[in-house]
């Protein structure tokens, strides 16, 4: 008995890799024997895969692997800690945009009551910019928040249109919170859009 | 020395044997982060932070996967949170949509071709949705099993044999659209 088309063409990439066990080879082989279509299908995944195959290579900077672990190395061993936070690590706008974070998950956490409010002040004194971001997430995630984030271009493109819901999408979007948690990573300009932005929000 | 057993050491407060570690994956590391951003310095920044990551989190690292697939996990992560964070500057206006590179001449030769060949595949690997992209990175490039996938992932093995497919279909649609028959 042999398999549908279906099954036997998402083997193919593995067949062609010699990633599939005995029996399974077999039972593709068998098949493609007696079916041109999946003949074809194969033919052209060969011709795809050797397109992707001759593309395979980057350009590498010479000397470069060289270089990752004396840098790191740089990074690792600079202060830590307290000071490092005393190291001038929160520009003068990492205090609003945290409010600004906290005040979009205020706005739109339902229901209120059921979740504790970090208090601001006093992370924003201990807490390097990433733990406050976790520990900020972290209170969201009892509220029911949905979050969302296209993965089709096209649909992100209309999504991306709509910037008073997707703005805020983005804002609570765990990973992205995350990196706004990194915020010496952004520039002026990008933390004054973000705000720009999150004031232009209409209350519910 | 395995890779455990310079865990083990460098719990113990031997630096060296995180350097060792760094040595040893700094290549595949890139790799795979490159794969993702498509982008050296990107990838650079990626392979940093990741190794940071990692510093720090050996310190509390339990043995209940190996060394090589957290380490996979955090780089994965940390690619993907980079991928976001350029698709969220895109989505506040603040950088231009990702546009192809022009070439930098028009003559038909053989290497303007490469170049623009070169491009297509990008292209087609960026437009794919997340989860596909990096079963598709880990599984062509890589040549990770599925198991391994799963494991770096933290999901089941049923669901990425499909996504394999489906992305390689996407890639293979893309292409021979842009390029023709
Ligand atoms: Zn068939």
């Amino acid at each position: 008995m042999s398999r549908g088309h279906d099954h036997i063409e998402q083997t193919l990439t593995d067949f062609l890799a010699g990633g599939l066990n005995d029996t399974e080879q077999n039972e593709v082989q068998t098949h493609l024997d007696s079916c041109p279509l999946c003949r074809e299908k194969l033919a052209s995944l060969q011709e795809t895969i050797a397109v992707l195959e001759r593309n395979r290579d980057s350009g590498v900077p010479e000397g470069y692997f060289g270089t990752i672990l004396p840098r790191l190395r740089q990074r690792i061993d600079r202060p830590r800690g307290l000071g490092r936070l005393l190291d001038l690590r929160w520009p003068q706008w990492a205090a609003p945009l945290a409010a600004a974070i906290l005040v979009a998950g205020l706005l739109t956490a339902i229901p209120l009551t059921t979740r504790e409010t970090p208090d601001l002040a006093a992370l924003t004194r201990e807490l390097e910019a990433d733990d406050l971001a976790d520990a900020y997430f972290d209170a969201l995630q009892t509220s029911a928040v949905p979050v969302t984030w296209p993965d089709d271009p096209i649909n992100g493109t209309v999504a991306g249109l709509d910037l008073s819901n997707g703005v805020l999408n983005l804002i609570l979007d765990e990973n992205v919170l995350q990196e706004l948690g990194t915020v010496e990573d952004l520039n002026q300009e990008e933390v004054e859009t973000i705000l720009r932005q999150l004031e232009t929000r209409t209350l519910l | 020395m395995n890779d455990l057993e310079l865990v083990e050491r460098f719990q113990k407060g031997d630096e060296a044997a995180f350097n060792e570690l760094v040595l040893r994956y700094k290549e595949k590391i890139y790799w795979t982060a490159r794969r993702f951003l498509q982008d050296h310095d990107e990838a650079d920044e990626v392979v940093q932070q990741s190794f940071l990551k990692a510093y720090k989190g050996l310190k509390t690292f339990r043995s209940d996967s190996g060394v090589f697939t957290w380490l996979y996990r955090i780089t994965v992560n940390t690619a993907l949170n980079v991928l976001r964070k350029q698709r969220a500057r895109e989505f506040l206006g603040i950088d231009e949509l990702t546009t192809e590179t022009g070439p930098e001449s028009d003559r038909p030769d053989e290497q303007y071709e490469r170049r623009e060949e070169k491009a297509l595949v990008e292209e087609a690997i960026r437009r794919l949705p997340e989860k596909q992209r990096t079963v598709f990175i880990l599984r062509f490039y890589d040549q990770l099993s599925y198991e391994e996938i799963a494991d770096i992932l933290n999901t089941s093995v049923g669901g990425l044999k499909a996504n394999f497919f489906h992305a390689m279909r996407k890639i293979e649609e893309y292409v021979k659209r842009v390029q023709g028959p």
